[in-house]
């Protein structure tokens, strides 16, 4: 299972549940509902899905061809713990052994399902920590290894470490101080990008349309689906969404570890993950609402905490319209 | 046009419904290829959703995000689509019990996923086939379900959710 299946399924799951809570009908459940749904996209993604599935299990079984007894008397035999149980009360009379038959058959029926159940979620048993930062936060983390990583604003990473290599699954962006260890690589994947670094000191910065990998410290190699290049200290590359390289001057003003700006740079960057930036240390949120404008490239350097700063900047433009709804700037 | 536009006048019922299956054809229909599509939609909704005011999506939440998605599922279907069709449960039953019918496209798309779906539920470890069975099937209460299968009506719905998300994700992960 992909990092993109499990995260569909756990959402799926929360989806699911607020499916049902919402029957209820309080509005104590509509509120938080309303909170979950305004999170994500993935989470409004998973809620229609599941509703659609929902729907399509109304007439499921109509011929009544499953039987369910049979299903969990076909549990319970996978269980040998339940059978020494059952010869066990064979001795017993017919009324007290029903009884325990029908007691165990449930008990059974549960922990072969947990059996099962383990099988299924193995993959996301693995050794699998997250973290996570919120808007405008910023948090160091020590993995087992001894390799820390400073989460930037907004940030989500998924830690998965086995035998033989790290894995961590970004959103968001982060600086890298990997503790070297030549028997396990160590890789970031950011969408289709994969960097991997030994020993080093690296920031990776996943926007919507690229992603961009500074080196501070050591070498690190960075892979697409179709190429893969080199990068040493004071190098940066930004990798687009077609899974074009491109070198440029470091941007990142990211100092040593642990102390990141709130400076954004930019250089040809793309608006659309210009606003995604500033949407990470901003409960103003900016939306392009318009694929034009979204792909047009500006250069400048930015606070962080000033959005103001980039809508000023874009009103000068003349041809874009910015429209304010409460914590929503809309560009178009 | 005005209900679309302001979700927040009371829906009735069947507009409603008809709201949800505008949706629920959209994605049933790209459960057969195109399923980016269906990501497509939930990101125009999420943008659309942010849009509200937190006033007024709180109020109707599921009816807001059900009204917006099956707005959008109608714009993304004008612009691939010559003729609207609706979806009418009634004509499913129909058509399933008589198989011999030719099918509109829309329905075919349903039976078809309907048929995945329960392909799906019996991939399901025991336990939770037959949760989603008595739930939905026969109609049991969470508690019947609990009493039945003798455990808790807590874990109940955990085999209730997990189920469907199981299937949800198999439904639009696997390759068309």
């Amino acid at each position: 299972m992909t990092v993109n299946q499990q995260a569909n399924l756990s959402f799926a799951v929360e989806a699911a549940e607020w499916l049902d809570r919402l029957e209820a009908d309080r509005p104590d459940e509509r509120a938080a509902f309303a909170r979950w749904i305004v999170a994500s996209p993935l989470h409004v993604d998973s809620f229609l899905k599941v509703t659609a599935v929902d729907r399509l299990l109304t007439n499921i079984d109509r011929h009544h061809h499953i039987n369910v007894d049979q299903l969990l008397a076909g549990a319970k035999d996978v269980i040998p713990l339940s059978n020494a149980r059952q010869n066990k009360t064979a001795v017993a009379g017919t009324r007290g052994r029903l009884r325990e038959r029908r007691r165990w058959s449930g008990v059974a029926a549960a922990a072969a399902a947990v059996v099962a159940l383990a099988g299924w979620w193995a993959v996301s048993l693995v050794a699998d920590t997250q973290f996570t930062t919120a808007i405008g936060e910023q948090r160091t983390i020590e993995l087992a290894d001894g390799t820390t990583v400073g989460l930037d604003a907004r940030t989500h990473v998924k830690v998965q470490y086995s035998d033989d290599a790290r894995d961590i699954y970004l959103q968001g962006a982060a600086i890298f101080t990997v503790q070297p260890d030549p028997q396990r690589t160590f890789r970031v994947h950011s969408d289709h990008t994969v960097i991997q670094a030994l020993g080093t000191q690296f920031s990776v910065d996943r926007r919507p349309w690229s992603t961009v990998v500074t080196v501070f410290d050591g070498l690190v190699e960075v892979l697409t689906a179709n190429s893969s290049v080199r990068l040493a200290a004071g190098e940066e590359v930004r990798i687009d969404r077609n899974a074009r390289i491109e070198r440029r001057t470091a941007t990142s003003t990211s100092s040593p570890f642990g102390r990141m700006e709130t400076r954004l740079v930019f250089a040809d960057d793309r608006l659309e993950d210009i606003a995604a930036a500033f949407n990470r240390w901003n409960r103003s949120q900016i939306l392009i609402d318009n694929p034009t404008l979204s792909a047009r490239l500006y250069s400048g350097a930015f606070d962080a905490n000033d959005p103001e700063s980039l809508i000023t900047f874009l009103e000068r433009e003349g041809d874009i319209e910015i429209d304010r709804q409460d914590d929503i700037v809309l560009v178009r | 046009m005005g209900t679309k536009n302001n979700p927040a006048a009371p829906l009735a019922a069947t507009v409603y419904e008809q709201f949800r299956a505008e949706l629920h054809r959209f994605l049933v229909h790209r459960l057969r290829g195109q399923k980016q599509d269906a990501g497509d939609l939930a990101q125009e909704v999420y943008l659309r959703v942010l849009r509200l005011k937190d006033s007024e999506l709180v109020q109707r939440p599921q009816a807001y995000v059900y009204t917006i998605a099956s707005h959008v599922a109608y714009q993304f279907r004008l612009r691939t689509e010559q003729n609207p069709v609706t979806f009418d449960s009634q004509a499913v039953e129909h058509a399933a019990e008589n198989p011999e019918r030719a099918l509109p496209d829309e329905l075919a798309d349903h039976l078809n996923a309907e048929r995945m779906v329960e392909k799906m539920l019996k991939t399901l470890p025991p336990m939770h086939q037959a949760v989603l069975v008595l739930c939905k099937r026969d109609g049991l209460s969470y508690e019947e379900v609990a009493r039945k299968l003798c455990i808790s009506t807590h874990t109940v719905k955990k085999y209730l959710y997990e189920a469907k998300a199981r299937i949800t994700a198999s439904a639009w992960n696997e390759k068309s």
